[in-house]
């Protein structure tokens, strides 16, 4: 694969540092290039003028599916090129200035295991948001030839976001991942729960990023730079000077406002209200999208800003409110999971609950702890992107949704599909032999080498809480007896995309569930620098 | 033997996955049962063939132990010893009776049923195999799921209420045990023990390797004793057990009493009190009134007598066989935690006891379900007349639980309180009374059912046992007769394990020079009497 690339880069002749660029970015380029090709596709293949006249749905799907497929193979490749850097496993892009007194220069956005393990995820996410997309359109919605683009544009963001080491490009990234989004969530023009998702999202989001931008800019008035070196620079010297006490409060509100701005786009409590009504109101494969990309993305960036701008910091300046944060994220969603009717509202409110997991998982700020964090994230993202498609599949004809209560002996109905589900809602409870409880359990050991073994009790006892819902899907599927006349599922023949990636969500959440080492030795290359 | 040992961990899991291959038709079902039935079957014969070849003062033997997870050191390690040899064959005879009483009582999505019975027949080997907190942990929790469908899809009318009330109160258990898990594992590192290996854990906590200090082993071990003690259940965290036993099919509801609950009791043994040897005697309070030892050998004794006096007012039998299982289990904690050798002995032999003849009383009461779909006492009465032959296994079973000398159910009991006279009189006294309790209530029980008139017509004409019936319960029949004349057969592969057990949870007791070196002498001699002589004499 390295060869590949390498071979297809020496063809265009470019200057060292310019190929370097383009081995090191391959899966942001391969996807950018790819939608491209769908954009010219539309243009120049447009059938008819209008909104229909456009790219085909079989067309579109193929090319970003290959387009996708490709970036997955493209990191592969710049894993193993990263290896043989000489300067050590981690590759530093667009250096600015941050020290101009010792000509002190850092990279603003980095290409190590981390960044290219998040765009792993993130490929898989967008392969089977895909393959989810192609029955759903064909049987529900109209179909839009910007649909496609849109959701590659969103997944060059998340990838982007992973690596970059700078506000800017962190900002940049952000609305990169998320603008599309806004408009993926009202796919149906005429869908009212489409269009309040999208503008609640919107607006929501856009509080976000004006948290986001007016603590970047408290933090440049500090630290007179955005690079996290140079702010970890900043916090340590405010730290040294003041016997280690006091730091320049408006950086720390500025490093508030950052975090508040991404516990936004997190959905964590108490900046999670949105995050419901955006969920249960999106359509089925827009939602899964949105749950796993858009939350492995955003807690790439957080870890990634916690290890290493925040180790100059005093601990209690910022750890206790984030457990904080994150206690109230587990408390709330597990409490508001408990009674829901609706598989996708469900589904949300506990994703605020694995919001709360995943933060204990970055509080020690240990290099260590991106690793934790990444493990957890592959585990719940299978479950979570598997366990969206069921529901996609299960929904009825005028429904983008499932109720617990129409699921009553889906079991006798589809064996196969339930005995699924169950296994994915069981790795998001953190059930043994599945991927989902060896994340709770690096994630937790993080915690507790932290010191906080008060917390971790607290999110076990959670977790037991997390299992009253998740069980009552098994308990409406296979131990409730249908009401004769009530409404009730009766899912069609699974097409064959859902049927791969069913297989493919279940079978690896199994796997990881049984032999973890698989992934623990690329993960033990994600520890994050300082 | 490493490889019977695996084999007979895995032959239930692997014949369960070879149910899934066959069709789900009517006229398979024949295959289904037959496969079934000859696996677990199979399993059991082959697991009496870890009897030959086990040395009783080995310890730990046929160890298998292989790296699973090596970045973490977890390892795939199974192995037994004397304490858990027999719960492994407990474990392995009772599936096959279960799964053939089943055949009657079970006519609804049979193969499902069939192959989590299966799954769930490996989750418990493996437990009481695994020699590695994860791979333990691994088993505990996977018993947990097939026990949670097969009470919520065939139990009775509130199962959906019991099913969720187990799975609840055991996860809660287990995942506070998760976090001392996790916590220990931090310590272990921190001391340079990448592992979870159990024997190499206990031995660094035992000769100072890894010093776990005194707040840390307190929490812990409460951690993994609220487990444990929901398991057991301990009273007052029991509640779960009456309605999960209730609402269960007879098939589980023979599993859970026989052999789920003994994962509890286990788990003491096994982990909770060599891994935490201090935990127990740690004195707190205002002014260190009490230490643990103390409060759980009360809780035993209250949940003693008050499993005694709830089962005497019930109406249902099955519920009153579910209560006299709190007592029961109540004596086996009560003898554990007195950590007296003579007490512990009969506490690992009561748990046999307690599989064997609260499993067939299970058994039995889901007989005459099937006949008369109730399971009130007052619907009958006289029954000694119409079923003779039931009768007369009923009888022979409920004096194993009244706990009848030369019935299993005597040695047992006897010994746990002889023992643990020597740790507290004042609580072995309150115990015994709890002896004389199950008597009342399960002899009261006994009397209404059947003697006297026959009061409803309905039960003129039902039919004794057939052979089916008889060929499930015949073994257990046997068997209490078995151990209650010959108990050295068992103690003989007993003994030297519960010694190592002991010597570790007295380690750290104050008294524990005090008190003289007991030995235990049985006579399995032709007449089955038993004699217990203690030189050393009380403390």
């Amino acid at each position: 694969m390295i060869l590949a690339l390498q071979s297809v880069v020496d063809a265009t002749h470019l200057q060292p540092l310019d190929r370097n660029l383009l081995i090191a970015l391959a899966p942001v380029m391969i996807l950018t290039v790819t939608i491209l090709v769908l954009l010219l596709v539309d243009y120049f293949g447009r059938r008819q003028p209008g909104p229909e006249g456009g790219i085909s749905l079989g067309n579109a799907s193929g090319i970003s599916l290959a387009g996708t497929v490709l970036a997955l193979l493209g990191t592969l490749g710049t894993w193993g090129w990263v290896n043989t850097n000489p300067d050590g496993p981690s590759v530093g892009l667009f250096p600015s200035l941050i020290n101009a007194a010792s000509n002190g220069f850092a990279p603003s956005f980095v290409v190590d295991h981390f960044f290219l393990f998040v765009c792993l995820l993130v490929c898989v996410v967008v392969v089977i948001t895909i393959l989810n997309f192609i029955p759903f359109l064909k049987r529900k919605e109209r179909y839009h030839a910007e649909l496609f683009p849109l959701l590659l544009l969103s997944a060059t963001g998340m990838m982007l976001i992973a690596g970059s080491r700078d506000l800017i490009t962190t900002f940049m990234s952000l609305e990169l991942l998320s603008l599309p989004l806004y408009v993926m969530c009202g796919l149906n023009d005429k869908s009212r729960l489409n269009k309040e998702s999208s503008l609640k999202y919107f607006l929501m989001g856009a509080f976000a990023s004006g948290f986001f931008v007016f603590g970047a800019s408290l933090i440049y008035g500090v630290a007179g730079h955005l690079n996290y070196l140079a702010i970890k620079l900043a916090a340590s010297d405010a730290a040294l000077s003041s016997s280690g006490v006091n730091v320049d409060p408006v950086l720390l509100i500025g490093i508030g406002l950052v975090g508040v701005g991404i516990a936004f786009k997190l959905g964590m409590v108490p900046f999670h209200a949105w995050v419901p009504d955006v969920y249960q109101g999106a359509p089925t494969p827009v939602t899964a999208f949105m749950a796993t990309g858009v939350k492995v993305a955003m807690f790439a960036s957080a870890t990634r800003i916690v290890v290493e701008c925040l180790p100059g910091l005093q601990p209690e300046l910022w750890r206790d409110a984030l457990v904080l944060f994150a206690c109230l994220s587990m408390l709330v969603g597990n409490l508001f999971a408990l009674h829901q009717m609706s598989a996708k509202r469900l589904l949300a409110f506990s994703a605020i609950a694995h919001t709360g997991y995943l933060a204990l998982g970055m509080v020690s700020g240990s290099p260590a702890s991106g690793s934790a964090v990444l493990f957890y994230l592959a585990g719940y993202t299978l479950a979570s992107l598997g366990a969206f498609l069921l529901i996609t599949w299960f929904a009825p004809d005028g429904q983008d949704d499932v109720f617990l209560d129409q699921m009553h002996e889906l079991w006798q109905k589809t064996p196969k599909a339930a005995i699924c589900l169950t296994i994915l809602l069981l790795s998001m409870g953190g059930f043994p032999l599945t991927a989902g409880f060896f994340g709770k359990f690096v994630v937790f050991r993080e915690a507790w080498q932290a010191g906080l073994s008060g917390v971790v009790i607290f999110a076990l006892l959670n977790s037991a809480l997390s299992f009253y819902y998740y069980l009552r899907f098994v308990v409406a599927m296979y131990m409730t007896p249908a009401v004769p006349g009530e409404a009730s599922l009766n899912p069609q023949a699974m097409p064959g995309s859902y049927v791969f990636s069913t297989v493919l969500t279940v079978g690896l959440t199994i796997v990881l569930g049984v032999l973890p080492q698989l992934l623990l030795g690329a993960l033990d290359l994600t520890r994050l620098g300082g | 033997m490493q490889t019977l040992l695996l084999i007979v961990t895995f032959l239930p899991l692997l014949a369960g996955l070879g149910l899934l291959l066959i069709p789900n038709r009517g006229e398979s079902l024949p295959t289904v049962r037959a496969t079934a039935l000859w696996s677990s079957v199979a399993t059991f014969v082959l697991s009496l063939f870890l009897l030959p070849s086990f040395q009783s003062e080995a310890g730990l033997q046929f160890a298998l132990n292989v790296p699973w997870i090596p970045q973490w050191g977890v390892n795939f390690h199974i192995a037994v010893d004397g304490i858990s040899i027999w719960l492994v064959l407990l474990n392995t005879l009772l599936f096959p009776l279960a799964i053939l009483t089943s055949f009657q009582s079970v006519r609804l999505r049979e193969k499902m049923y069939y192959i989590l019975l299966l799954l769930l027949e490996t989750a418990v080997t493996g437990v009481f195999l695994a020699q590695d907190i994860i791979l333990f942990y691994v088993f505990f929790e996977a018993t947990l799921i097939p026990m949670y469908f097969l009470i919520g899809i065939w139990g009775g009318a509130k199962r959906l209420y019991a099913t969720t009330k187990f799975v609840l109160y055991t996860m809660v258990g287990s995942l506070l045990m998760l976090g001392a898990i996790i916590g220990l594992y931090v310590k272990a590192s921190a001391a340079g023990l990448n592992t979870f290996d159990i024997p190499t854990l206990v031995a660094a906590v035992g000769n100072g390797t890894l010093v776990l200090e005194d707040q840390f082993q307190f929490w812990a071990f409460l951690a993994f004793f609220l487990a444990f003690a929901i398991k057991v259940p301990l009273f007052p965290l029991h509640t779960w057990l009456p309605d999960a036993h209730t609402e269960a099919p007879t098939a589980g509801s023979i599993i859970l009493a026989g052999v789920l609950l003994k994962m509890g009791t286990y788990g003491f043994i096994r982990m909770a009190i060599p891994l935490f040897p201090k935990a127990p005697y740690i004195q707190f309070g205002p002014v260190g009134l009490a230490d643990l030892q103390s409060i759980i050998m009360a809780l035993s004794v209250v949940g003693i007598i008050y499993g005694a006096l709830v089962a005497a007012v019930q109406v249902d039998v099955k519920r009153l066989v579910a209560y006299s299982s709190v007592a029961h289990m109540g004596f086996i904690m009560l003898g554990l935690f007195s950590f007296n050798q003579i007490a512990v002995d009969g506490a690992i032999l009561q748990m046999v006891n307690h599989g064997i003849s609260t499993g067939a009383l299970f058994m039995l009461v889901g007989f005459i379900y099937e006949r008369r779909h109730t399971r009130l006492i007052d619907n009958f009465g006289g029954l000694a007349a119409v079923m003779p032959v039931y009768y007369t296994y009923f009888l022979i079973i409920m004096l194993s639980s009244v706990g009848l000398p030369a019935l299993n159910g005597f040695v047992g009991e006897f010994l746990i309180l002889l023992g643990s006279f020597q740790e507290d009189w004042l609580m072995t006294l309150i115990a015994t009374l709890g002896v004389i309790l199950a008597a009342v209530y399960l002899l009261f029980m006994f009397r209404r059912m059947f003697f006297g008139e026959i009061t409803s017509a309905e039960n003129r004409n039902l039919k004794d046992l057939n052979m089916q019936e008889l060929v499930a319960i015949t073994p257990l029949a046997v068997l209490t007769l078995v151990i209650g004349l010959f108990p050295s057969l068992m103690f003989r592969f007993i003994t030297p394990s519960s010694e190592a057990f002991v010597e570790i949870a007295t380690s750290h007791d104050e008294d524990a020079f005090e008190t003289a070196m007991q030995d235990i002498h049985i006579d399995d001699g032709q007449g089955g009497l038993l004699s217990v002589s203690i030189p050393g004499g009380a403390k």
